[in-house]
């Protein structure tokens, strides 16, 4: 039986963490394979980089043992696959990708420092002023020609190249160097694809699969894909092939749904696939990105328009939905490109899917997208055509680098400007001299000290992004990657240096919101109503508020904070953005492109909290920061469609690489055919008031424990049933008890 | 002009269509026994107080003009509220949100601009604006001026009415309201005024003028175990007479409103017994049998 198996083969599937690999087929120790990687560095000790990386691409590709697992339609694994858990989560950003890790860690650690970095990157991370390092997570390879061309397309088309250059006198010896290496890369990649044909063939009477996945091997090694099943496993492959070895990010898997698409028809068409097939089929593809565990999640994005404008949600979206929705899954992640046209009936099945708990689903704004696109001069074929990049990124497809090595803390400006420039926790100057805040006789003087900090933070980022930039070739030259990539192979340059039409650097500028709170209660109570002074309100910054509870409590209740709908406040962070977005984007990078900001914060919010002192907004040492572009948690008590408002004054086409916003609603609030009606309503508001990204949850009786246990980091959550609404943290225990009892019944 | 409401709820979900605000009227001509707003029968302003929420700071000793806040020699908050004036300065400076005040005059063009701001939500969702309480029609001209306003600007609305009004109140709002949300809690003269202390003659004539009148309505009726369980069959007949009524909502009764005669010192009214399942769907169908459409 070939089908309706997955939830009887799915306790099998996972080989990476019970690798089986084949006897005789090479190496099955994962260090015996780092340790070779090593050996060969020092053999080449001298050659370029990119040739001491092919070669190593080669040595595994040729030598890691390998396996097929004959009931998992891509069982295809090899011993030189590392999950980023493996390498312990201290590690992230130093982590064991791979055995190639090995060597960006050495060329890393052989780069000769500049005086201004080092000094840019003095207490830098560790005061929470920012954090950085040399990013190759940001990429997505071009689908089109992966898919269109397979890897022997692939290869054919740099060895055209190649000779080309040759015959016509015009090669350079780095050209040279580039084509040799990557040519050297793809014969490997075939090579390993061999490897997987033959030791299926030996497995061919283990499964009913067997056949079909031997002729799928026959075509990856030979040709382009054909059917969904071969569109998939070449994605599947060259995924795991730049991922794992050539140790850069594949960051979305592509368009699956419209890329899949005429892969699904041909097939129906002939008879050779279901729609209950396709579904399956998606079911075995997601469960391979959940067994890799990565902890960002693999991302992968739906939707777009064609040249009418019209939607390309087709068929093919709704099968993968439903195959997501079945496997009750986090990883992959979802990105859905959402414009006008995009039918509700596809955005109500997602948000039915949020609503059930199922929330790893971002929607993105594509209309915005665009106009964020053509504001970067992207030609409108590009345009058109965006991918997604990441978490919740777009970028021009096939002609785009876009790394990501430094977000900058704008909260941290506040306390900087306090102190003259040093960290309250560590006494470390990092920021400049602004003078004594008691020299500060109007809000203006105060502001323009926080803006002086802040830009000292981007200007220390910007030193720390030109570094990584010049280097990415010496730290990972991109060899599969920019085999990938057309602009790439026509110049004979990497990916990552000036190889495509784009390179830009993003920077991330995170934390607006506690920023311009605090701004504003400066403002308020130090300048406007005059309740105190600057110096005390120094003092309680310095001491975590002891000794000024009284204030704290004040200033905590005041709602003039972003979130709430008040201009006042929501004005403030609209033109500190506007400011400092201003700086970064007018400054060239060193790959021959622009800087560009993204504002996100992700985790670094929290992981800043206890390096950044006391805030003028109420928040203590240790409490988290504004997250993304929402609100500081618990400042917003006003309800989501004020959240939004607020979030939507900003000018997302200032964060061009990414702004998303996460809100929090409860199920009872969203319940039945009107409250799904409810959330398409926001999420077509939010979309239409030009929002970047839209994320979030419907909580369940977890969170609801939480609230109960800490209900200050609640003050929004509404409970509502029928008629009868209150927030939940102003119930009597007993009645949150029920009420907990009642969601855990609901789940 | 000025009304006394005692709160403005955004993204209200389950009150009409769409994402709409709730505008909550203080005060009410029936006192229901299940009533989960108690806090909105009374048609003075009133002070909460949830003893289990007080963190014993005596701020509100400090700001209370009256005295009605004191604290005992052994630390325990006390509050007399027969001193209370319902002045709110006890509720501003408490950081416990142990003390808030229910009910504020509110002037008719902050009520306005306050429901504006989220046009954009009611456009993306065919939704609009509610007006609730309490009883919102006994304070029948705000009512019909703020509609009159909603509507100049495009919006939709509705009115939640228990109906116990005079048909003066209703024909105010006539014109301005695109959708009445009805309370029907029982067809029994004897069972209505046990449930809510009054008769529902009324009741019944003003909805069957509204429907005369081509005002669409949407009946709401709370299933209330014991009390008006019985009535279902009764309630469906007479509204299977009515011509422009659009669906039919049954409101499971909860007791989770305990907390809030509490914090008002209100002798709990609540019924201890919660409807099954089955129970909820049984009136359902028995709606249905008669051809009304159940909304869920």
């Amino acid at each position: 039986m070939l089908w309706n198996r997955f939830e009887e083969d799915r306790a099998k599937l996972n080989l990476y963490l019970n690798p089986n690999f084949e006897a005789g087929s090479g190496i099955s120790d994962r260090d015996a394979v780092v340790d070779g990687v090593m050996d060969l560095l020092k053999s080449m000790e001298g050659e370029p980089h990119q040739l001491i990386k092919a070669r190593a691409i080669e040595y595994v590709l040729d030598n890691a043992a390998i396996e097929v697992n004959p009931v998992d339609w891509f069982g295809f694994n090899f011993c030189g696959w590392y999950t980023v858990s493996q390498a312990g989560e201290a590690k992230r950003h130093k982590n064991i990708r791979g055995p190639l890790q090995v060597l960006c860690n050495y060329w890393e650690s052989e780069l000769e420092h500049t005086p201004e970095f080092d000094d840019a990157c003095e207490n830098f991370a560790e005061t929470g002023a920012g954090v950085f390092w040399p990013d190759y997570d940001h990429s997505v390879p071009d689908w089109d020609s992966v898919i269109g061309l397979g890897f022997t397309g692939l290869l054919r088309r740099v060895k055209e190249k190649h000779n080309e250059k040759i015959e016509n006198g015009t090669i350079t010896p780095e050209q040279e160097i580039y084509y040799t290496s990557v040519e050297i890369a793809y014969e490997a990649v075939l090579r390993i694809c061999n490897r997987f044909l033959e030791c299926a063939k030996k497995h061919i009477n283990d499964d009913e699969k067997m056949p079909v996945m031997i002729e799928c091997l026959e075509n990856i090694c030979t040709d382009s894909p054909k059917t969904l099943y071969q569109y998939l496993t070449m994605t599947y492959f060259y995924h795991l092939f730049q991922e794992h070895v050539d140790r850069i990010q594949a960051r979305t898997l592509g368009n699956l749904d419209v890329d899949g698409y005429p892969f699904y028809k041909a097939d129906v068409e002939a008879g050779r696939l279901t729609r209950e097939n396709a579904e399956e089929l998606f079911r075995y593809f997601f469960e391979k990105y959940t067994n890799q565990g990565h902890t960002h999640s693999q991302p992968l994005y739906f939707g777009g328009f064609d040249e009418n404008g019209d939607s390309l949600i087709n068929e093919l979206s709704y099968i993968m939905l439903d195959a997501y929705d079945k496997s009750c899954i986090v990883n992959p992640k979802l990105f859905i490109k959402v414009m006008p046209n995009t039918p509700d009936e596809f955005l109500k099945k997602a948000l039915d899917m949020i609503r059930r708990g199922k929330n790893s689903i971002v929607f993105i704004n594509e209309e915005l997208g665009c106009r964020i696109s053509r504001k970067l001069g992207r030609t409108e074929e590009e345009t058109r055509r965006l991918v997604g990049t990441g978490c919740n990124n777009f970028a021009s497809r096939g002609k785009e680098t876009t790394p990501e090595h430094v977000y900058v803390n704008l909260a941290k400006g506040i306390e900087l400007a306090f102190n003259n420039g040093v960290d309250f926790a560590t006494g470390a100057f990092v920021g400049c001299k602004t003078g004594d805040v008691s020299e500060f006789k109007t809000f203006e003087d105060f502001k323009n000290a926080y803006i002086a900090q802040t830009e000292k933070l981007i200007d220390k980022a910007f030193i720390i992004s030109d570094f990584y930039d010049s280097h990415l070739l010496d730290i990972n030259p991109a060899l599969l990657y920019s085999g990938s990539m057309p602009d790439s192979v026509n110049s004979g340059k990497d990916a990552y240096y000036d190889g495509v039409k784009y390179t830009n650097t993003v920077m991330f500028l995170s934390c607006h919101a506690t920023a311009a709170d605090s701004l504003m209660m400066v403002k308020k109570y130090v300048y406007d109503k005059k309740i105190i002074t600057i110096e005390q309100l120094y003092n309680a910054l310095k001491n975590n508020w002891e000794g000024y509870e009284d204030l704290r409590d004040m200033i905590l209740k005041d709602e003039e904070k972003f979130g709430n709908n008040i201009d006042s406040v929501d004005n403030l962070a609209c033109e500190m953005l506007n400011h400092f977005t201003n700086k970064v984007t007018s400054r060239k990078n060193k790959r021959g492109g622009h800087f560009v900001v993204n504002g996100e914060s992700i985790w670094w919010a929290h992981f800043w909290a206890e390096k950044c002192a006391a805030t003028p907004d109420g928040r203590m040492r240790g409490d988290m920061l504004s997250k993304n572009m929402s609100a500081t948690i618990g400042q917003d008590k006003k309800g989501i469609t004020a959240l939004i408002k607020s979030v939507t004054k900003i000018d997302a086409t200032n964060l061009a690489y990414g702004c998303p916003f996460d809100y929090m609603l409860h199920p009872s609030a969203v319940k039945g055919e009107d409250g799904l009606n409810a959330m398409l309503g926001l999420l077509r508001t939010f979309m239409k008031r030009g929002g970047y990204g839209y994320q979030g949850n419907v909580q369940d009786a977890d969170t609801l424990r939480d609230a109960q246990n800490r209900p200050e980091k609640y003050p929004n959550l509404q409970v509502r049933i029928s008629g009868w609404s209150w927030f939940f943290t102003q119930m009597e225990k007993e009645f949150q008890d029920e009420f907990i009892k009642r969601a855990e019944m609901a789940g | 002009m000025k009304a006394n409401i005692f709160d403005i709820k955004h993204f209200a979900v389950h009150d009409g269509p769409g994402i709409r605000t709730t505008v909550f009227f203080k005060g009410c001509p029936l006192k229901c026994r299940w009533c989960h707003n108690p806090e909105s029968i009374s048609a003075k302003k009133q002070l909460g107080y949830l003893l289990h929420k007080c963190v014993g700071c005596g701020k509100c000793v400090a700001a209370c003009p009256q005295g009605a806040h004191t604290f005992t020699p052994d630390g325990l908050h006390k509050f007399e509220r027969e001193k209370c004036t319902a002045c709110g300065a006890c509720a501003k400076v408490c950081p416990a949100d142990a003390l808030s005040l229910y009910g504020k005059e509110a002037e008719l063009e902050a009520v306005l601009t306050e429901l504006l701001e989220d046009e954009d939500f009611y456009e993306s969702s065919n939704g609009g604006v509610t007006l609730s309480g309490g009883e919102c029609l006994i304070q029948a001209d705000f009512c019909a001026e703020l509609l009159k306003r909603l509507k100049e600007n495009g919006i939709h609305t509705a009115v939640d009415t228990c109906g116990f009004v005079s048909r003066e109140a209703i024909d105010k709002v006539l014109p301005y309201t695109d959708l009445f949300l009805y309370d029907m809690k029982a067809f029994d003269d004897d069972v209505h005024i046990r449930c809510t202390g009054q008769s529902n003659k009324c009741i019944l004539e003003n909805l069957s003028y509204i429907d005369k009148c081509g005002g669409k309505t949407e009946i709401r009726i709370p299933f209330v175990p014991d009390y008006n369980s019985d009535q279902i069959e009764k309630i469906a007949g007479f509204l299977s007479t009515l011509k422009n009524l659009t669906k039919i909502k049954i409101l499971p009764y909860h007791n989770y409103a305990g907390t809030k005669y509490k914090s008002l010192d209100m002798p709990d009214t609540l019924p201890e017994k919660l409807p099954e399942v089955c129970e909820i769907k049984e009136a359902e169908n028995m709606l249905s049998t008669f051809g009304l459409e159940i909304a869920k």
